[in-house]
């Protein structure tokens, strides 16, 4: 079937103007990013291992590279190990799904290539831990326990592992940072982890911590999203509020209509 | 990474996103005619024929479309003329999705069509248009008849109407045990129906596709058979049970007046200056056939020999289907591109298996602590030997498959149930912490978590009957009432803030899709 014409419409105008933001950042426009303190958090972490002279534990998500999480976690990875390689830290980063070995390996290679450290580049620390979650989950309590890290940052798409995993990392004291954009795994960083980034705010991160234009242009255009996706639900609960009020039948909500014809 | 190869990468990625895009934003089909897709379940009303069409191409040769199919009529004395019957309405729910099977009366001086709505909850309805002329149809807001819940989740497939004086009894399809059977509901003005119960079955695992009536009240019904092939059979209904004649030259005899019809899926009938007009729809699917739904009339004088009427296409069929549209492709196209990501996984399999022994095996030659990578080597060749042994013999040797089943089943998964059983200990030291009262919010949670929790059971109903009977009563009673509260708590704040932070990852996926898109975002340093 033909995706509806309002669907159509909606999707244009809302990457339309992600992209015109983006294109005003890159010209030199200055957008507000609101603070995040999860974010700020991955800096402190960094510094922190700095000082206990432990390593920094990375985990990209259980999805492949064809979903957006694991696309976000990938950004923040970057800038994680751009900073690592600068303090001298060690980043041990464990995944699941083999299709992000290479750009994992590589990212991780670029940022001791950037800083004139390549040979300082131990390949040992991009482990593979299993496509299976709960093999997962022991590859990475293994590492947790016998390298006893100092920080563990989770950006990506977990599933029942987050507890496992985050419950480990706080036993053996390390300073954690989640970001899912999985819903029932919210709460479980929460209980778990320090400091929790929510749903779009995985998104946000890699912007915050980098400024890029095109990426604080991009969060630009994000908010214009919500800000219609908002509109439209304000007037769609008044059309629905109406409709179910009104004597006739067949009390339908014609946004609800309009939207799906 | 050189020029030209970063270039390539960014072009191909380019490339392989618009036809992502375009698949989403342009329509799938420009043009063409408007019965193009099939033309079934049809209606004759004097020289009005009455069909359905869908909007696009079914999925499967020879089915009938559910969402997307509209209603189409047209004069037999002016063929080319083709026009829907009414469009589905943003302030009509039962329809919503699309409109078949129309079945007209005319009573007084209006003509009523029932047809088959299928809902925005596509669930099917049995849903009422009016006419003063019979060309320009008004849909009454809502559906006229519902299946009860017991016969149909999804409403039924099928149902035709009989008139027999002012009475009209509707036969409807359900599904019973992998069969349709038939029901019936009567009315006297089509609007107003009463549910009959069950019509008519046949004993496992035949199927009743459809029913039809002549001029002088004999049945006739459309059977799938035990041998999975359709044939017609004149019968009577006694006891719910259908009597068919057992002889197969009525099938024969129709099959052969539409040659082009190699299989058919619905028989319906029309009283016409009483001769009995039988319309057959069906078709023939590919390589043989196009896989389109066609409708052909054919007539008989003697019962024993049909003919389709007058002007008939060479395969039977009353007309022919209208013009294609033209395709723009980027529908398929785009399913042909998904079909790499597979092919992408597999050889990231490679690399996960490379990176496995490359680590591992370092970690051996360094000696050490190695006894983990030694366990995790050795595992590793275990099982895929014994996968691969075991596919090798296909399950036939006793000793392969054994082995196979002991590493899975006896090994692999109680590890696996293992390291989930962590997780009853995890949460309760995580829920400890989450639950502690520290600020507000944190007893807000609180109390919400225990409402929730302790509301899952009947729990005053248990402490009720320790207390006395009638403690028990009241405690149920409250139990209900409680219910009310958990259930309003996880379907409107818990719903709201979960789709709220649906809606921001949505977004945030679209932001992030349009940089990969367009190589915004460099992930690789290696530029």
């Amino acid at each position: 079937m033909d995706a509806p014409w309002a669907q159509r419409i909606l999707a244009v105008l809302i990457c339309g103007t992600i992209l015109s933001r983006i294109l005003r950042a890159k010209k030199g426009r200055e957008f507000f990013i609101r603070r995040i303190p999860g974010v700020d958090a991955v800096e402190e972490s960094i510094g922190r291992a700095t000082e206990m002279g432990k390593p920094i534990l990375f985990l990209p998500g259980i999805l492949g590279l064809d979903q957006m999480p694991t696309i976000a976690g990938l950004s923040v990875l970057k800038w994680v190990a751009d900073r690592t390689v600068k303090m001298m830290v060690r980043l041990i980063v464990v995944f699941f799904e083999p299709s992000t070995a290479s750009i994992i390996t590589e990212i991780v290679r670029d940022a001791y290539r950037g800083a004139s450290r390549e040979e300082a580049f131990d390949e040992r620390d991009i482990i593979f831990g299993s496509t299976r979650e709960d093999a997962f989950a022991s590859a990475i309590i293994g590492v947790v326990q016998r390298e006893k890290i100092a920080a563990g940052f989770y950006f990506g798409s977990f599933g029942y592992e987050s507890l496992l995993i985050s419950e480990n990392g706080f036993r053996v004291g390390a300073i954690q940072v989640a970001a899912t954009t999985d819903v029932i795994q919210i709460p479980f960083f929460l209980c778990a982890c320090d400091y929790v980034l929510i749903g779009e705010e995985l998104y946000a991160a890699s912007a915050y911590l980098t400024r890029e234009p095109v990426q604080v242009g991009s969060l630009s255009g994000q908010d214009f999203g919500k800000f219609v996706l908002l509109l439209i639900i304000i007037i769609g609960s008044i059309a629905a509020t109406i409709a179910a009020l009104s004597a006739h039948p067949p009390n339908i909500n014609p946004i609800e209509g309009i939207l799906l014809k | 990474m050189s020029r030209w190869k970063r270039t390539l990468i960014i072009a191909a990625t380019f490339a392989a996103g618009l036809v992502y895009v375009l698949a989403f934003l342009l329509p799938q089909e420009i043009g063409g005619g408007i019965d193009r897709h099939g033309m079934y379940a049809p209606w004759l009303a004097g020289n009005r024929l009455f069909y359905t069409t869908g909007v696009r191409a079914a999925s499967n040769p020879l089915i009938e479309h559910d969402a997307g199919s509209e209603i189409v009529m047209l004069d037999l004395d002016r063929p080319s003329v083709r026009k829907n019957c009414f469009n589905a309405s943003i302030f009509r729910s039962d329809d919503f999705r699309g409109a078949k099977r129309p079945v007209v009366f005319q009573l007084g001086g209006t003509y009523r069509m029932l047809y088959l709505g299928i809902g925005k909850d596509d669930r099917r309805r049995i849903c009422l248009a009016e006419s003063a002329d019979g060309t320009t149809w008004h849909p009454f807001d809502k559906a006229v008849f519902e299946t009860p819940s017991d016969a149909n989740s999804g409403g039924p497939q099928w149902f035709t109407v009989f008139q027999s004086g002012t009475q009209f009894t509707l036969l409807y399809s359900q599904v019973d045990h992998n069969r349709r059977v038939l029901r019936s509901a009567e009315s006297s003005d089509l609007i107003h129906w009463n549910d009959r119960g069950l019509f008519a079955a046949l004993p496992q695992p035949r199927s009743i596709l459809s029913a039809a009536q002549d001029a002088a009240g004999k049945l006739f019904f459309l059977i799938a058979d035990a041998d999975g092939v359709n044939r017609i059979y004149p019968g009577k209904v006694a006891d719910g049970q259908i009597q068919l004649e057992q002889n197969t030259q009525m099938h024969s005899a129709v099959s052969s007046a539409v040659p082009g019809f190699s299989e058919i899926v619905d028989l319906v009938t029309t009283a016409d200056q009483n001769r009995t007009l039988f319309l057959v729809v069906g078709g023939t699917p590919p390589p043989g056939g196009d896989g389109r739904l066609k409708t052909a009339v054919v007539q008989t004088q003697d019962g024993v020999t049909f003919t389709p009427i007058q002007n008939s296409q060479p395969d039977g069929s009353i007309l022919p289907l209208g013009s294609p549209a033209l395709s723009t492709g980027f529908d398929a196209l785009s399913s042909s591109l998904s079909e790499i990501i597979p092919v992408i996984v597999a050889f990231g399999f490679a690399l996960g298996l490379i990176n496995v022994v490359r680590l591992h095996g370092s970690k051996l030659k360094q000696r050490g602590s190695s006894i983990y990578s030694v366990v995790t080597l050795v595992s590793a060749a275990a099982m895929f030997i014994a996968e691969w042994a075991f596919r090798q013999t296909e399950g036939n040797s006793p000793f392969w498959a054994k082995f196979e089943d002991f590493l899975f089943m006896n090994l692999l998964f109680p590890l696996g149930g293992t390291v989930f059983g962590l997780l009853s200990a995890y949460l309760i030291s995580a829920a400890y912490r989450a639950f502690r009262i520290r600020n507000w919010e944190a007893a807000v949670l609180t109390i919400v978590a225990v409402a929730v929790l302790i509301t899952q059971v009947p729990t005053m109903q248990i402490f009720g009957a320790a207390v006395s009977p009638s403690a028990q009563q009241k405690g149920a009673a409250l139990d209900t009432t409680l219910h009310d509260v958990r259930t309003w708590i996880l379907l409107v704040p818990n719903d709201a803030v979960q789709r709220a932070i649906g809606f921001g990852v949505f977004i945030g996926a679209l932001a992030m899709a349009i940089r990969t898109w367009l190589s915004l975002d460099r992930l690789s340093a290696s530029r």
